[in-house]
């Protein structure tokens, strides 16, 4: 039998085909269409576990592309049936794959990045995250790369091979979270009744959850405060906006109530009344000590 | 039982006020302007209709201040539920009233309100648990007198499946098929069935009828039908949606009584 060489330069394709027989026809038929179907089973198996979760357009390139390889395997995997010699091809084919993996290894990283992010799917659309030094909302989630608006409203790009092997801080995984106010009220102030106004506000507000039960203790005895702790838990989607709100009623509440919520100060005790004007001759009772 | 009601089907000529509560429509030139207030707070909407009516009716407790949760907690005192029976138990819950604009046999929810002040919990743990609407309620024994302004009354058929004794504290129920129907009070049936101390599944009774009542618009469906519409982009997607009948009962898998998790 006469094997085909690429590299020849007389390449007589009648001659190829003089040697393929009807049963080397009928496999290259049958191995195609298993391709062909094994394509067609795994393009509705992406349609259906990525369609909401990628971009349209980029769930049809990957589509696409994963179709056109099952495809070119099953013509690689035929090739012996059309009784051409792939040797040559096959190293030519190498050194170029060799150069094309050199230079795109940080977008083919990027892009099994972009894949497993997708299917692990540790953020989400809308996520309010933190990844390095960027935080913002989740905008969009490309095979590259993920966009994200920061609180500024400036937009970022960062790639996801970063986003994959970054910590990446999710604000909004979890149902709820919590957070914590630190409240100094005075020493004069009732403590105990502090904490039952403290919790009276927080049992008006809605998204103050009932449970986890909030707590409120006092913390610390400071300087010129006694500090309360107050921790609420609230839907993760609403923590923000009651954070803000509740700590002015908070304080509005309290100070209403007849608690003072002091300045920073020093009380200074002063073992013997002043001189009277003028008498500034003897300061303390030590008399001649000057000035 | 039989207390004054707003529920019903008005024209647009309509007035109604009550203690906290005024609903109107006033009619300019061209066009008509809904106002409600309620509790102090007040609602406007411009309509541009001729021909339609205005109903009001108690909705699914799930839209106030903002719709954060599909699911509804009712707390109540623990009570011992003895193995292999079946016990019925009275609980209220709280009501939020629903106006929906009617025309040609479509209607959209024009303004939710409430006379009860929300409250919002946790149910099971902040990484796998969810957000649910709480209320206190008292168990009763028979239907209780309530406010249908305020309270209704859910009529709660209590399976204990299992051989031991449970103790239950809490139900929770999820939106979907939650049928409320009204009348001279506000009511729906629902069903809980334990399986251990720690699980149980409920569900509303959707198909029951209740003899002397209406069955409520729902809130759910009349928002659902957007939601479809804008999903109606993705194919899959919407066919999804349209085709795989929505879950109506809910698993209570973080228990039943005041235990909670450690946090």
């Amino acid at each position: 039998m006469t094997r085909l060489q690429t590299t020849d330069s007389t390449f007589d394709i009648a001659s190829v085909f003089a040697n393929v027989r009807a049963y080397d026809i009928v496999a290259i038929a049958v191995i195609l269409v298993i391709a062909v179907i094994i394509a067609k089973i795994v393009t509705t198996f992406m349609k259906r576990k990525l369609s909401d979760r990628m971009e349209k357009y980029e769930l049809n390139v990957l589509i696409t592309v994963v179709q056109w390889t099952i495809l070119l395997i099953g013509i690689v995997i035929a090739s012996p049936h059309f009784k051409i010699d792939l040797s040559g091809l096959l190293v030519a084919g190498g050194i170029i794959a060799v150069i094309i993996g050199f230079a795109s290894q940080s977008v083919v990283t990027n892009l099994v990045s972009g894949i497993f992010l997708i299917l692990e799917r540790p953020v989400k659309i809308g996520d309010n995250i933190c990844i390095g030094d960027v935080t913002g909302n989740v905008e969009h989630i490309h095979i590259l790369s993920t966009i994200i608006r920061t609180f500024e409203g400036i937009y970022v790009r960062v790639p996801n091979e970063k986003v994959f092997t970054s910590n990446i801080t999710n604000f909004v995984s979890n149902v709820a979270r919590r957070f914590e106010y630190r409240i100094g009220i005075g020493y004069g102030a009732d403590a105990s009744r502090a904490i039952q106004i403290i919790r009276e506000v927080i049992e008006e507000e809605p998204f103050a959850l009932k449970n986890p039960v909030p707590s409120v203790f006092v913390d610390k005895l400071g300087d010129s405060t006694v500090d309360l702790v107050v921790r609420i838990w609230a839907p993760s989607k609403e923590w923000y906006d009651l954070k803000m709100s509740l700590l002015l009623k908070l304080k509005t509440t309290l100070e209403s109530n007849g608690i003072e919520i002091p300045y920073p100060q020093q009380v200074v005790w002063v073992h013997q009344a002043l001189p009277p004007a003028g008498a500034c001759g003897k300061p303390g009772g030590h008399e001649g000590n000057g000035r | 039982m039989i207390q004054f009601t707003v529920y019903g089907t008005y024209d647009y000529s309509c007035h109604i006020s009550e203690d906290e509560l005024s609903i109107g429509i006033e009619r300019s030139d061209r066009y008509l302007t809904y106002k409600r207030v309620c509790r102090g707070e007040s609602s406007e909407r411009i309509i541009a209709s001729e021909n339609g009516s205005i109903v009001i009716n108690p909705v699914e407790p799930l839209n106030l201040p903002k719709e954060v949760t599909r699911y509804l907690e009712v707390h109540f005192n623990p009570i011992f539920i003895e193995p292999e029976t079946t016990r019925q138990l009275y609980l209220t819950f709280p009501v939020e009233i629903g106006v929906f604009i009617r025309a040609k046999e479509d209607y959209d929810l024009l303004d939710v309100f409430s006379l009860v002040k929300p409250k919002y919990s946790l149910y099971g743990p902040p990484d796998y648990g969810c957000v649910t609407r709480w209320h206190e309620s008292a168990i009763h024994t028979k239907v209780p007198d309530t406010d249908p302004l305020r309270e209704g009354v859910i009529d709660l058929t209590v399976v204990n499946e299992g051989t031991t004794w449970i103790d239950v504290s809490r139900v929770v129920f999820v939106n979907a098929g939650m049928t409320i129907w009204y009348g001279d009070y506000v009511t729906m049936s629902a069903r809980m069935e334990l399986f251990s101390n720690v699980v149980a599944e409920t569900r509303i009774l959707s198909a029951s009828e209740k003899p002397g009542l209406t069955r409520s618009l729902p809130a759910y469906s009349a928002k659902k039908v957007s939601v479809v519409e804008m999903v109606n982009q993705i194919p899959f997607y919407s066919a999804k949606r349209a085709f795989v009948p929505e879950k109506t009962g809910f698993l209570m898998e973080f228990g039943l009584g005041d235990k909670v998790a450690d946090y």
